[in-house]
């Protein structure tokens, strides 16, 4: 086996040219390319890390941050409830005091309705119970009545002192002045002349007075001399009635609401009644002439 | 018989000549640079790279590998070297499934040359890595009388080296010649697979050796510095 050395020489030559070459286009792009990736890669892991750290310290304050928003979220919520509560009661009281004035003013106005409605019953029954005794008395009343009543008053009249007739005559009263006489019924001649001149004793008179018949009057006689009226009628007596028991009434109105206080009300409609036996002396009427007298007789 | 393509000689004036051995390894260089050119070209240094990217860099990760695996401490330094004996070895023996195509290495030249390579880098690397005092100190060791025994033992292993790989390489093509003549269709066909598969083993015993050689050579002078270290405590 026989070795050729210039064969030997030439393949070691070639050998170390394909090393250069080899060198030059494969170990050292391939070795570079392969450094890079790792140095590459080597960067993505160590970004990868940083971002990992990153993350977590992220998620460290996020797991911070969520439980401080839960604690705030509890505490809201704790504040919320408790704020609830409070306008609950808060609410709960305003609609029981809104629903006490409710009632309360339900309550007035039922009681407002039951006053009216008692009122008015009452101011029936007082009508009823006027026109039932305007009417009775004037069934009652009569000539024979009329003449008594008349009597009455001339008697009256008879056993004043002069005091007591001055006192009821008008302070200025001319002599010529007229008076007017009405009665419920018509009176007798004889009847007249009396009434006529006891009249005229009295307020020195020198007409003679006028008479004439009113149905109104029920019973009794209403005088008149200027613009002064005496009187002593059954309307008049009527009259003093309803007014005394309607002074009555009112101040009980007021201070008497409620079914307890109904005694007062059955008192003050006694009332009249009582006072009815003394009708005052004298009232106001709308008469033009200015005030006006009743003697009480 | 023909047993070397040195004897195929295409050209010749006087002592120089182009036979089939140098016209293949011409083949063989032309292969390998083109196709490192074509490949490394359009390298990616990204996560993503083409299939025969892969293929290269696999190739030079492994012998790198490798080259740490037998104690070389920087593999990069050696690389070319021991990877191009590796690719011209084993491409030597791959081209053989070509009809016609005779590998270098079957050629004793081509080997001897190789051996005489590896026997002239073994000291280089050893004096680059640790100096020619220290280096020449290794043949002394561990005594001055030993001195001849390690000159024999570096020449006759270089021997050994280049007579190993040209027996096995001109052995396969042998056997498959051998064959073809007794057996022809089948057996052949086998006998150039085994012989593949030998070619590669022997494209790494090479390698392999090579680099125990210079892995030798550079470390004894760590084992002498270790001994001096000794020594002076």
């Amino acid at each position: 086996m026989p070795i050729d050395w210039f064969t030997v020489a030439a393949q070691a030559i070639n050998f170390l040219l394909l090393v250069w070459l080899m060198k030059r286009f494969l170990y050292k792009p391939v070795l570079r390319a392969i450094d890079a990736r790792e140095k590459r890669i080597e960067e993505q892991l160590g970004d990868a890390k940083a971002l990992k750290m990153e993350a977590l310290k992220e998620k460290e304050e996020f797991q911070r941050k969520s439980g401080i928003f839960d604690r705030e979220r509890t505490e809201l919520m704790n504040a919320a409830a408790e704020k609830a509560k409070s306008e609950k009661i808060h609410l709960l009281e305003e609609a029981r005091s809104s629903a006490e004035i409710l009632r309360a003013k339900w309550r007035e106005d039922l009681e407002r309705d039951a006053s009216r409605l008692e009122e008015d019953f009452q101011r029936r029954v007082r009508e009823e119970v006027f026109s039932i005794v305007r009417k009775t008395l004037s069934d009652l009343a009569g000539e024979e009545l009329e003449s008594k009543i008349i009597d009455l008053f001339l008697r009256r009249l008879g056993k004043m002192d002069e005091e007591e007739r001055k006192g009821l005559a008008p302070k200025t009263m001319a002599p010529d002045a007229s008076v007017r006489l009405r009665t419920a019924f018509s009176l007798t001649e004889e009847q007249r002349n009396t009434i006529g001149q006891e009249v005229k004793k009295l307020f020195s008179l020198k007409k003679e007075p006028e008479f004439t018949v009113e149905k109104n009057l029920v019973a009794g006689m209403e005088l008149s001399v200027s613009g002064q009226k005496i009187s002593w009628t059954i309307d008049d007596y009527l009259l003093s009635l309803r007014e005394s028991v309607e002074d009555l009434i009112k101040p009980g109105k007021k201070a008497s609401p409620s079914p307890a206080d109904g005694g007062k009300e059955d008192a003050s409609l006694k009332g009249p009644s009582r006072s009815a036996k003394n009708p005052p002396k004298k009232r106001q009427t709308s008469d033009p002439p200015g005030e006006e007298e009743k003697d009480n007789l | 018989m023909r047993l070397s393509p040195d004897a195929i000689i295409f050209w010749q004036s006087g002592f120089f000549k182009i036979n089939a051995t140098l016209v293949f390894t011409w083949v063989i260089m032309a292969v390998l640079t083109a196709g490192s050119v074509l490949i490394t070209s359009r390298l990616s240094s990204g996560l993503t790279r083409s299939r025969w990217q892969n293929v290269l860099e696999m190739i030079v990760t492994a012998i790198k590998e490798q080259i740490r695996e037998v104690g070389l401490a920087d593999p990069e330094i050696y690389l070319p070297f021991l990877g191009t004996i590796f690719l011209f070895v084993a491409a030597s023996a791959l081209f053989t499934i070509l009809p016609g195509f005779e590998p270098p290495t079957g050629s004793l030249s081509t080997t001897a040359a190789l051996a005489l390579l590896v026997f002239a880098a073994v000291p280089l690397f050893g004096i680059r890595k640790q100096g020619m005092r220290s280096y020449l100190k290794t043949y002394m060791e561990p005594t001055a009388v030993m001195l001849p025994f390690n000159i024999i033992g570096e020449i006759s292993r270089t021997l050994a080296l280049a007579v190993r790989l040209f027996g096995n390489m001109m052995s396969g093509g042998m056997i498959a010649g051998i064959l073809l003549t007794i057996t022809p269709f089948f057996f052949p066909a086998v006998m150039t697979l085994l012989g593949l598969l030998t070619g590669m083993v022997q494209a790494y015993i090479f390698t392999i050796l090579a680099a125990v050689y210079i892995s030798a050579a550079t470390r004894a002078q760590k084992h002498s510095r270790h001994r001096e270290e000794d020594a002076s405590t």
